[in-house]
């Protein structure tokens, strides 16, 4: 992995301004991005959003022989892969740090929890399991991968079905989806993580994006106040993880006020994938086709434009946003439907002029120099 | 729309729908999808890199196939290879000597076609990173049936029932074939005449990049 360097006043900057009450993208301290769960053509697949975070799961599943100390339960294996293109600091097929810290953390939350049903995944005692297999690609790290993480893994697992089986005599006959109805997951409960990033003064913001991730990060490794909270709920507001970093290990008050304020959101988590399971299942009844294709959207071909680079602060009203809206309809009559609500200002519009002007500045320069 | 509709009919071809910059982190980035083939890529680029693999004469560029889940597979770096060299033709790699280029490609639903809806797709996030490119390819894979009827762009009962699989990918200045390659046995005959059908309808791909881009350019 390339280290990827914090600036000091953008670490100062994003500090003073937490500490007045604001965050860069204008949500408030216990407010979350939004979430969307898209489902795949297969079971058990779907690309979960969290703002720009966004990330694969597909669960798959083979017989396998059972570990022997435990002849009759299946296997839940979770593996995190983070590719160059979740952000380009990260290299192609290595482990690091960040994957070995997630996969653990996923195998905390989903295995060590026991909320899957592992003897439902028995076939034949000590010769025959089913083995689950959860595939978790980081497709784009804009900060909380451990929360859209476990969100994708949890509703992969329970939107999955395993083909069913028949035992006749010694023999085992593994039905095609065509020809018996494949089986759903038992899940006991649905344990669900979320991230609060500490601040100073033991302020918790939940949801943290990349940047303010990284602030916490380096100001935990300075020794000062700072560092990631990751607790792990289910629907019944019962604790399943806890993973503490930096100042919330010598702050007992700060693991409390998270876990107050987790245990809602979790609630709303698990109760949002049950209802897109439900509304996924009665699509597939009536036959309609679910594809991943569904998810473009031909109305914002063009999602770069930085007007919704989601940088919101004190100073912007509503009234200066409709009228830059206004403005730009006039200038070129393009749909304003941009993938996001969040809407230019007076100030992020300057600087996009700003830059673009001198973008065209250097590429004249250029070139003339080649030529 | 309706025009649109006809054209692929006559051709087969299957509806695209594409979206750039899908991806935030990445310097370009592009989903596309070919009937229920998905795929969607992102592109690095020009990065530093280390000093071992850097070339003095252009940039070196590294692919990435990643299928949906499982293991990874030798299929996988075949498919690397050939998007590889496909790729290395259209960039204008002596550019960004002692960069690397970086392209990650991830499978989400694969319909049959998955690689040529991967070429397609990379060429549209390199448009979209704004990498200098030669020229743009289109690909297009089409199948001989079992009555010996050329089809392009088949569906995926096709594809799994058809003995022959042919791939061709196309330049978009004189209509050049840059890669081609084929699954079973064809005749040279056949070759030729699936060679000149693709060819064809390559200017459907073309002309779709074309929509994005003008679609594109007029936000920015």
């Amino acid at each position: 992995m390339r280290d990827l360097y914090l600036s000091n006043c953008e670490k100062n900057f994003i500090q003073k301004i937490i500490s007045e009450g604001h965050r860069l993208d204008g949500r408030i301290y216990n407010e979350s991005r939004k979430l969307d769960i898209s489902y795949g053509s297969e079971y058990g697949s779907c690309i979960v959003s969290l703002g720009e975070t966004k990330i694969l799961a597909q669960v798959s599943c083979e017989v396998v022989q059972p570990k022997q100390i435990r002849p009759n339960e299946g296997i839940l294996f979770i593996n995190v892969e983070i590719s160059p293109m979740a952000a380009p600091q990260f290299e192609a097929n290595r482990q690091t740090d960040l994957t070995v810290y997630l996969n653990r953390l996923l195998e905390k939350c989903y295995k060590d929890s026991k909320c899957i049903d592992l003897e439902s995944l028995c076939i034949v005692v000590e010769e025959k399991v089913w083995s689950l297999r959860v595939d978790i690609k980081v497709l784009n790290h804009d900060g909380n991968l451990i929360e859209c993480a476990s969100i994708a893994t949890l509703a992969s697992l329970a939107h999955f079905k395993r083909p069913d089986v028949t035992r006749s005599g010694d023999s085992v006959i593994i039905h095609t989806l065509s020809e018996k109805d494949p089986i759903p997951t038992v899940l006991f409960h649905y344990p669900v993580c979320v991230t609060f990033a500490i601040f100073s003064n033991n302020i918790l913001v939940s949801d943290p994006s990349f940047i303010e991730e990284s602030v916490c990060t380096s100001n935990s490794e300075e020794g000062s106040t700072g560092g990631l909270l990751v607790v792990g709920m289910n629907q019944y507001k019962e604790l399943c993880v806890l993973n503490l970093s930096g100042a919330a290990i010598y702050n007992s008050n700060v693991v409390h006020k998270a876990i107050l304020n987790a245990s809602d959101r979790c609630k709303n988590i698990v109760e949002e994938v049950k209802s897109k399971i439900v509304t996924d299942d009665n699509l597939r009844q009536k036959r309609v086709k679910i594809n991943f294709a569904d998810i473009i959207t031909t109305d914002h071909i063009q999602t770069l434009c930085k007007k919704d680079l989601s940088i919101c602060l004190k100073n912007f009203k509503i009234n200066d946003v409709k009228r830059e809206d206004d403005s730009e309809m006039s200038e070129d009559n393009i749909t304003e439907d941009s993938k996001y609500d969040v809407v230019a200002t007076k100030t992020n519009v300057a600087e996009i002029k700003s830059k673009e002007a001198k973008s065209s500045w250097i590429e004249i320069s250029s070139e003339s120099e080649e030529d | 729309m309706g025009q649109k509709d006809d054209i692929y009919q006559n051709f087969q071809l299957r509806p695209m729908k594409c979206e750039l910059n899908f991806l935030s982190r990445s310097d370009g980035s592009a989903i596309l999808s070919q009937g229920e083939t998905v795929v969607t890529v992102s592109v690095n680029g020009p990065l530093d890199i280390k000093t071992t693999s850097q070339s003095i004469e252009k940039a070196t560029l590294e692919i990435l196939f990643s299928s949906k889940g499982g293991k990874p597979s030798v299929a996988d770096r075949f498919k690397e290879n050939v998007i590889r060299q496909t790729c290395e033709t259209a960039i204008l790699g002596c550019l960004y000597p002692r960069t690397g280029i970086t392209i990650t490609i991830q499978e989400l639903e694969d319909y049959g076609g998955l690689l040529s809806c991967a070429i397609n797709c990379a060429c549209l996030a390199l448009l979209n990173s704004g990498i200098s490119l030669h020229h743009v390819v289109a690909a297009v894979s089409c199948i001989v049936d079992e009555t010996g009827n050329i089809v392009l762009e088949p569906e995926y009962q096709q594809v799994q029932s058809a003995a022959t699989k042919l791939y061709f990918v196309f330049d978009s200045r004189d209509k050049n074939l840059v890669t081609g390659f084929t699954e079973g046995a064809v005749g040279e005959d056949m070759y030729l005449e699936a060679l000149e059908k693709c060819r064809a309808a390559s200017d459907l791909v073309f002309n779709f990049y074309r929509d994005v881009v003008t679609k594109y350019s007029n936000v920015i």
